[in-house]
């Protein structure tokens, strides 16, 4: 059978199971709908956190960020796992005892404000839309890349599915679809891996394989090899770095306190019975996404050995299949600048602009010709960094039931996080803005069919940007992290751990916090983007971990206002009490 | 009636101290996680890298692995220290209620 095959019966397989899921665990109440009833065991809802958190871009890009950018890459892996500490330990027991069923809910409660549930709304709605964008190109993208599909029936195809089990089962629906989804993607990631390590070291645990001495005899380990390499090339030493020292702790700090503050990963905490479960639940997803999180490194490490043993000095002609079939979907492009017929892999950017541009025609080797201008740099080729988890299989000469396994665990990624995006965003609509806000006298039946109608409506427009995607979805990634950073986690663990912060201290710190924040993205990626270095950053802080300074103003400026006005009434004191104990 | 008064103090110095002693696991669990997080793999990342651990540089280790095992066993730590805390102070609780029954 060949990989295509493979794949759609992989594909094919995993909808059935998860549509299978959606009708066995059908939702018939709210609490079901918004916190699967709330007696999810900790381990599977460990499981379903982790399918839930990982996205598409952990499945198929971090991998190949830290491939290129060596140990400058780490910040994403220690950064989106680090936050899960803050969530077990400064959130997640706190807010299962609250026991309600939405994270403005919270905010509302304590800040005994229907404003600062509303900015809560606002902003948790623009976090989710901005993520779930992503999500549904990157369901697309891996439909028409593994099935040879158009990317929009791409598209159209992940909304029918994510449709059937989020708006039927609710929250109960995707929790038990999530676990299937992580089962099926980390033994999609696992399986190359594993391949990987024993091809580059003899080694079958990718972790180690990484710090063991390869087995062509050189004596040289795998990372002394990749440092030999990368400096040969004219790259900077693979395990060191070129970013500043405080740029990285921000990024990290950002990353960290972003994950901890995003709406659909705290309320999968609001689904198991206890408190105690819920601090448990934390330490079983952080173990489960460990596993996928530890081996990237190593499937960074030997994908760009791969790389460059197959491509580097190559003739055109005599280069694996894989460079002419990934050069036809356009995630590789080679010009030959020094018209030699043989491929030079170098530092620095191959083209002008760095996307390439192909024209019809083909060069004299058979390669696509572009209308890119050559760079200054030697190098030659233009390579997608998502390559590296894509074409795996294909440059380790795996069989093809690996690429078809891939092909679904790319599409569980992708559809899981989709699925408990949608949720939060039908629940906020549902729940904080017509029961606790605007119709609060409506039943719960009523609710309910609002719960769905709101999923129903998130999932369309979602499906709109995954066809119609705004040029910036991968820019406004550090939006969302910045925004959950700068807005709602201050204002949760202030709310938890201070007896003195009132409504108007919350409500001045998210809106400080946010406004700092997104101005300084807006003002770097949309209005300068050509000031967007290092140079002209406040302090040399990135965008990506403008974040943490946001975070720290919302938390001065709530402390500050706070004590300029009334502290909190008596029924929030007892809240606190309330939800201090186990 | 003198009783249950005092009954209900202990059971709020009981949570007073709960809450106090959870603090005290957070902030000792905090800093590690801040070692874990930002010293080793970042401050300290080259003075690190001169030790060695199964083929890799110490920093280059907690960068891309070691931080993340630590977090993993920050909470279950946590989970354990709490479970234990929480038991210890049912047991007082509990000797407390049939104290003020008899």
């Amino acid at each position: 059978m060949d990989a295509q095959s493979f794949s759609y019966l992989f594909v094919g397989l995993s909808f059935a199971l998860y549509i299978g899921i959606a009708f066995w665990t059908r939702a018939n109440s709210t609490k079901q709908f918004y916190v699967a009833g709330g007696g999810v065991h900790p381990v599977l809802n460990g499981m379903a956190t982790g399918a839930d958190w990982m996205s598409a871009a952990s499945f198929l890009s971090v991998a190949g960020i830290v491939a290129f950018s060596g140990r400058d890459g780490s910040v994403y892996l220690i950064g989106w796992t680090g936050g899960y500490v803050l969530l077990a330990l400064l959130l997640a027991p706190y807010l299962r005892k609250f026991g309600r069923y939405t994270v403005p809910d919270f905010i509302g409660e304590r800040y005994y404000s229907k404003a600062a549930r509303t900015v809560a709304v606002l902003c948790l709605i623009f976090i989710s839309f901005t993520y779930i964008a992503g999500q549904m190109r990157g369901v697309g993208i891996v439909f028409s890349r593994f099935l040879e599909v158009d990317i929009n029936t791409g598209v159209i195809i992940g909304m029918v599915i994510v449709f059937f089990y989020a708006v039927m089962g609710g929250m109960k629906g995707i929790t038990y679809t999530q676990v299937a989804q992580y089962c099926v993607l980390v033994f999609a990631f696992m399986v190359p891996a594993v391949f990987l390590s024993i091809m580059w070291t003899n080694n079958p645990i990718p972790q180690l394989g990484l710090g063991s001495q390869l087995n062509d005899g050189s004596g040289l380990t795998v990372l002394q090899k990749l440092d030999q390499v990368t400096v040969d090339l004219g790259f900077h030493a693979y395990t060191g770095s070129i970013r500043s020292t405080l740029d990285t702790l921000m990024i990290i700090v950002t990353l960290m306190i972003g994950t901890a503050g995003l709406p659909h990963v705290i309320v999968r905490f609001f689904t198991v019975p206890k408190v105690s479960d819920a601090r448990l639940s934390a330490g079983y997803a952080l173990l489960f996404i460990a596993v996928i999180y530890t081996t990237i490194p190593a499937v960074a490490g030997f994908s760009r050995l791969n790389l460059t043993d197959s491509v580097n000095e190559v003739a055109y002609e005599d280069a694996p299949e894989w460079v002419g079939k990934w050069e036809s979907t356009g995630l590789i492009a080679w010009q030959d600048k020094n018209a030699d017929g043989r491929i030079q892999y170098r530092a620095g950017h191959a083209l002008v602009p760095t996307k390439p541009q192909f024209t019809d025609a083909r060069g004299q080797y058979g390669q696509r010709l572009l209308e890119n201008a050559p760079s200054d740099s030697e190098n030659e080729i233009y390579v997608d960094r998502d390559i590296m988890v894509i074409a795996n299989p294909e440059i380790a000469g795996l069989p093809n039931w690996v690429i078809g396994l891939i092909a679904a665990g790319a599409v569980a990624a992708a559809l899981s996080t989709a699925a408990g995006l949608l949720l939060v965003i039908s629940s906020s609509i549902s729940h904080d803005l017509l029961k606790s806000t605007f119709m609060p006298s409506i039943t719960d039946k009523q609710e309910l069919l609002a719960a769905r109608l709101a999923a129903a409506t998130a999932i369309v427009i979602a499906g709109w940007f995954g066809i119609h995607p705004p040029a910036f979805v991968a820019q406004v990634v550090a939006f969302a992290f910045g925004m959950a950073a700068a807005s709602l986690f201050p204002a949760i663990v202030l709310g938890i751990f201070s007896e003195r912060i009132n409504k108007e201290g919350a409500i001045a710190g998210m809106i400080v916090g946010l406004v700092f924040s997104v101005g300084y993205i807006v003002y770097f990626v949309f209005i300068n983007p050509h000031q967007n270095n290092a140079d002209f950053w406040f302090w040399g802080i990135s965008t990506t971990g403008i974040g943490g300074i946001g975070a720290a103003l919302n938390m001065i400026t709530a402390y500050t206002v706070s004590r300029f006005f009334d502290a909190p009434p008596t029924g929030v004191i007892s809240l606190l009490k309330h939800i201090r104990q186990p | 009636m003198h009783e249950s008064t005092s009954s209900e103090k202990n059971k709020q110095a009981i949570a007073d101290r709960y809450w106090h002693e959870n603090k005290k696991i957070l902030l000792s669990l905090l800093s590690l996680w801040f070692i874990v997080a930002l010293v080793c793999p970042v401050l300290l990342v080259d003075y690190l890298d001169q030790f060695s651990l199964g083929g890799f540089g110490l920093g280059f280790w907690f960068n891309q692995q070691g931080a993340i095992l630590f977090f993993v066993a920050i909470i279950f730590i946590y989970h354990g220290l709490m479970q234990r805390l929480e038991a210890r102070l049912a047991v007082e609780k509990a000797a407390d209620d049939s104290q003020a029954e008899s």
